[in-house]
């Protein structure tokens, strides 16, 4: 049989970002792929080696426009270490609650792009409808739906009132009605099931042997997550649950991240029923002392890692951005072997892609 | 032949109920669909003016195909699924007695109804782009299973007024009872098959988005994509009015206002259960779909053929 | 009489019927999930008679979002040219106006007009809905 290659990407309707996959088919079975990144490359951590550390916190959170608030969260911390400074309590709750509720409207939108990837294109719209409500609260508190700059080095720019206060309390109330309504359509409705159940199978071994984190991870039954391994802000004053599953297919991956949405809905009724008093944040100084740093955090789709070295002037010497998805692209052509092309748009939407986060 | 039926022939093949009411019901069908659609999916959807204005301005853009592409084929092809359809049209009884009924009308019309697919399947190969011909190669795959069924299904009716004619089937209807009430398992299945000839959702998989952009029309533009657009919304009115025929005949007067009022309230709903059906599935994968389609509703189909014709 | 009414029927066609390709050229996804949100229930731009298709040979509108970087350029100068006439560009996002935030990084050339021809600049970062429909309903504005 004759084998014909078929591109997806960069445009295809499957990804919103240009990455080229090059399925060799057989029929419809998927023999072979091979991947080609760099499209998103911009150069961002050459860019920063070229700007301040002020200006670099809206560098950083244009790596990525749907976990933005981690990115940026993650080099605050990496700066602020550097600086040896003390964030307010307060500050840091603050921070927190961003980085739960954008891991609420990460996972939503993915969700919803699964959804609309094994043609079932009423879920898509549910979960983007359910996914405003927590832009909303975002664009009250901080006025930007989808990029915030919150975060600054010391603290955060914005306080919460009342007024956030009642409208998060209201908002989260009615997500948990709703995140949980989907979470029973998608566990029992058949046809989800039929498309997304042992497709894009990762073993346990795998996950280790290619350092895949996050969902993807916890999918396939690593209990990962650098929340509850390595506290940063305030995380180990909180309690929460991490989901694990150990099922390891696109099925597991859609229970495990609606779980996980339920997990950041109820940590941020807890953040915020113990919101601290005080200041929000701290000055700065504009210069960094020499030094390196490396600091950690856990973005929606799993763990960031920023290194930073400073030369003691006011622009960092070298900053290495470490994202998750670079781990779970590489997996894609071991998933997708022997799979249909039917399954390609399922797996690949599966794992969560942010290619703008892979290429920076 | 004198002037008075050569006006009243003319009438019947370009306005009523020939060409125009079609596409004025082509049009207001997709309309509904749409709309429908949006509304179970919590949005307002597009105005009723909407098909038109898709139309006119496809017919209005420029017809670009990539280079080696037998044009005259290219062209070739939507034209003639388009008067497959249209000719289809003219033997189906639609709210008036149309054309002279024959003996065997009932296959032609299976087959004039089935031709589009096979015109889908070769239109990848002439364009050559990749998802083109997988879109192609995915329809004919999908054409042997949904076409058998729809066939065997559809053929419940004529088993059991014992004749292949459209007008001894309506004739039967009437004297009996529709046979929506002893065959809604054969309408059941027949309005799947009528999905899968359609290439609707969850049996869309020749022109999955995700996955082959939009199948074999992927490289068609301006003037073509029009009319294929065109004949998959004609083919919407002919297939629903063929089932209507088949299985609700009786539930009105042939040729009457009443009557006519009826058949389009039955065409709304009809397109309503499309819809519904669309907005609640997921997209079926190409091994999923035959065995649903070979395993379950082919020996079901059978098994209610066989019941019918021992009745 | 009839050279009057057909190009205002093939106006008004035009101008309901914007059919939209979106291509990321190279940005933080920001604009793009704003672009896709434009589809869902609060925005509904069915409502206007915009859709998001997927090949560029159905396509009226290309909707860009992000700079242009060097691996994309070819592509996207190849996407503009599979689009049948009449077409036009969207430039989404301050990034794709003038290279935004990334300009004078290496791997950057700029904005999307130092490839194609723009018809439309949508500033912002990202680009709010509302911004993407009403730049799309003053482009269509201008549509003879």
């Amino acid at each position: 049989m004759s084998r014909i290659t078929v591109p997806i990407g960069p445009q295809h309707p499957l990804l919103k970002e240009p990455l080229s996959f090059l399925v060799s088919l057989e029929g419809e079975k998927v023999m072979d792929s091979t991947l080609r990144l760099g499209y998103v490359h911009r150069g961002i951590e050459k860019l920063a080696e070229q700007r301040t550390y002020i200006q670099n916190v809206y560098l950083i959170e244009r790596i990525c426009g749907i976990c933005s608030h981690i990115h940026s969260t993650t080099y605050c911390q990496s700066v602020e270490a550097l600086l040896k400074l003390e964030v307010p309590k307060r500050g840091l709750y603050i921070r927190m609650l961003l980085c739960e509720l954008e891991r609420i409207h990460s996972h939503l939108l993915w969700l919803g792009v699964l959804a609309k990837n094994i043609g079932l294109n009423t879920l898509f719209m549910y979960a983007w409808r359910d996914r405003e409500i927590v832009l909303n609260i975002m664009e009250e508190i901080s006025g930007g739906r989808v990029s915030h700059a919150v975060n600054i080095i010391g603290g955060v720019r914005v306080d919460l009132n009342d007024k956030h206060l009642s409208l998060l309390q209201e908002g989260l109330r009615e997500l948990t009605i709703r995140v949980e309504e989907i979470l029973r359509a998608i566990e029992s409705d058949r046809s989800f099931r039929a498309r997304t159940r042992k497709i894009g199978y990762l073993s346990l071994e795998d996950i280790k042997r290619y350092c895949v984190v996050g969902p993807v991870a916890r999918a396939s039954g690593l209990d990962i997550d650098i929340r509850r391994d390595a506290p940063y802000a305030a995380y180990n004053e909180l309690s929460f649950e991490v989901p694990l599953m150990t099922e390891g297919d696109v099925w597991a991956r859609s229970i495990l991240r609606i779980l996980e949405t339920i997990q950041a809905i109820r940590l941020c009724t807890q953040i915020i029923h113990n919101l601290p008093d005080g200041p929000v944040s701290v000055s700065a100084p504009r210069k960094v002392p020499s030094g390196e740093v490396v600091s950690r955090a856990e973005a929606p789709r799993g763990e960031v890692f920023y290194y930073l070295r400073s030369d003691g002037s006011q622009k960092p010497a070298r900053l290495k951005v470490r994202t998750p998805t670079l781990t779970t692209l590489i997996t894609l052509p071991g998933q997708l072997k022997n799979m249909q092309l039917a399954d390609v748009s399922a797996v690949i939407a599966g794992v969560d892609l942010c290619i703008a986060c892979g290429d920076r | 032949m004198d002037n008075m039926n050569l006006l009243g022939l003319l009438f019947r093949i370009f306005i009523f109920p020939g060409f125009f009411f079609l596409l004025i019901a082509a049009l207001f069908l997709h309309w509904l669909d749409r709309k429908l659609i949006a509304r179970f999916q919590g949005r307002i959807g597009p105005p009723w003016y909407q098909p038109l204005a898709d139309l006119v301005k496809l017919f209005a853009k420029e017809d670009i195909l990539p280079s080696g592409t037998n044009l005259f084929f290219a062209a070739l092809l939507p034209l003639i699924s388009f008067a497959s359809v249209l000719t289809a049209s003219f033997y189906l009884p639609i709210a008036i007695q149309s054309a002279p009924s024959f003996q065997g009308d009932f296959i032609v019309l299976m087959f004039l109804l089935s031709l589009p697919s096979l015109m889908y399947f070769l239109a990848g190969w002439v364009t050559q782009g990749v998802y083109s011909v997988i879109g192609g190669n995915r329809s004919l795959l999908q054409y042997f299973s949904y076409e058998v069924l729809f066939l065997l299904a559809m053929s419940g009716t004529a088993i059991a007024s014992g004749s292949w004619s459209l007008a001894d089937i309506r004739l039967a209807q009437i004297k009996e009872s529709p046979y929506i009430f002893p065959q809604i398992v054969g309408f059941l299945f027949s309005l799947a098959g009528l999905i899968g000839k359609l290439k609707r959702e969850p049996y869309d998989i020749p022109k999955a988005k995700s996955e082959v952009i939009a199948g074999a029309l992927t490289e068609f533009s301006g003037k073509k994509l029009a009319l294929w657009y065109l004949t998959i919304q004609l083919q919407t009115v002919v297939g629903l009015s063929f089932l209507i025929h088949c299985f609700f005949s009786g539930f009105w007067q042939m040729s009457t206002f009443s009557g006519f009022i009826v058949f389009l309230l039955l065409l709304v709903i009809l397109q309503g259960m499309l819809s519904a059906i669309s907005a609640i599935y997921a997209r079926l994968r190409i091994d999923q779909l035959v065995y649903l389609n070979w395993y379950i509703f082919i020996p079901l189909t059978l098994l209610h053929n066989v019941y019918i014709l021992l009745k | 009489m009839n050279k009057a009414i057909i190009p205002k029927v093939l106006r008004w066609a035009r101008q309901k019927s914007p059919w939209l390709l979106h291509f990321n050229t190279g940005g933080c996804n920001g604009c793009d999930i704003e672009i896709l949100s434009l589809l869902t229930p609060r925005y509904d731009v069915e409502r206007f008679g915009i859709l998001k298709e997927s090949s560029p040979r159905h396509a009226d509108i290309l909707i860009c979002t992000g700079p242009v970087t060097q691996q994309v350029k070819p592509r996207l100068q190849r996407i503009y040219d599979q689009m049948p006439e009449p077409k036009w560009v969207l430039a989404v996002g301050s990034c794709s106006c003038s290279g935004g935030i990334f300009s004078g990084a290496y791997n950057i050339l700029g904005g999307i007009d130092k490839v194609l021809p723009v018809d439309m600049y949508i500033a912002g970062c990202p680009c709010r809905p509302e911004a993407i429909i009403d730049g799309i309903v003053k482009l269509l504005g201008q549509v003879k």
